[in-house]
């Protein structure tokens, strides 16, 4: 039976799918990414996505092997992330790992907005008009040899004619 | 059956075959209950753990954003008034029966809702279709919807 995991990683927020056998060792999946992405993550941290935890020694713990393995590398071990809001602005720094719902949490309670209201808010790149999917982990919104992401927070829109 | 040699059927394609859709199908969050070209049906999980199908009619994927209905899978029709779940907030006029006879959803990422309603190219930027984020970027976007506060579950439902 073979594993399959799906890896995002700096700057490439669509997955790259890697099957291996299930008693692969954690060498095998270095491996496999870095042939997968062409790039040597040879020294990058890994993370698993579902939850949120960096990913030390050779395997993977608590794995269960019918559920998705969803990991994320990245070279750095923080984020400097930045949210606008108006005129306010507030930075902080998070793993790589952690999610755009994550980053909406935290920019909306450190910009003293109602914390049972964060769903009425989107976060989008700045200069961008995309709405991001909650899920998406930060560190593949980062690009080149960067380790900071800006964003802006908006009000969600109602549709309506 | 044989399948359709055009661009717009061997982009799809290769969207439901790419990672970024599989992880959502495996994850639970949406699945593929039926393809038919021009006419492929996602089954999208709610808030309360049900399933909610909807027919998209690709015709001119991915430059073209699809035409989208709930849908009736069981009996292949659209879902009655009285099938649909209540929405409030932001989407309480997503699945409107009072428009296009119901027929499309009212979002837009719906052909005909988006070309009817121009304001929206401004309004609602930040729910654009985008050709290069795929179907994939739908089936997130509905699996958003449904897992929101504003779903309520009750309503009788069928897939």
């Amino acid at each position: 039976m073979a594993i399959d995991t799906f890896v995002t990683s700096r700057g490439r927020r669509d997955p790259i799918k890697v099957s291996l056998p299930a008693d692969f060792l954690w060498q095998d999946m270095k491996r496999a990414v870095c042939e997968a992405l062409s790039e040597d993550v040879g020294d990058w941290r890994f993370f698993d996505e579902t939850l949120q935890v960096p990913i030390d020694g050779d395997s993977i713990p608590d794995f269960d092997p019918s559920s998705v393995l969803r990991l994320h590398c990245h070279p750095c071990r923080r984020v400097s992330v930045t949210v606008n809001f108006g005129a306010d602005q507030v930075s902080f720094k998070l793993p790589p790992v952690s999610t755009v719902s994550i980053v909406l949490k935290r920019a909306v309670k450190k910009l003293g907005l109602d914390p049972d209201m964060d769903d009425a808010y989107l976060l989008v790149l700045l200069g961008s008009s995309e709405s991001l999917p909650p899920d998406t982990a930060i560190g593949s919104l980062t690009g080149g040899e960067d380790c900071d992401v800006e964003f802006d927070l908006v009000l969600e829109p109602t549709i309506n004619g | 059956m044989v399948e359709p040699d055009r661009p717009d059927h061997r982009a799809l394609i290769a969207e439901l075959q790419s990672p970024r859709f599989e992880v959502g199908v495996r994850q639970g969050h949406w699945r593929i209950i039926s393809f038919e070209w021009p006419f492929l049906v996602v089954g999208v999980r709610t808030r309360d753990g049900a399933e909610l199908a909807f027919r998209c009619s690709c015709i001119g994927y991915p430059a073209q954003r699809p035409e989208i209905g709930l849908w009736n899978a069981e009996r292949g029709c659209s879902l009655s008034p009285a099938e649909r779940p209540t929405m409030t907030g932001r989407y309480s006029l997503i699945f409107r029966t009072d428009w296009e006879s119901g027929l499309h959803i009212y979002h837009p990422m719906d052909r005909l809702a988006f070309v009817t309603h121009g304001n929206w190219l401004v309004d609602l930027r930040f729910k654009l279709w985008i050709p290069d984020r795929g179907f994939t970027q739908l089936c997130q976007e509905l699996h958003n919807i449904l897992t929101s506060n504003e779903y309520q579950p009750g309503r009788k439902r069928a897939a």
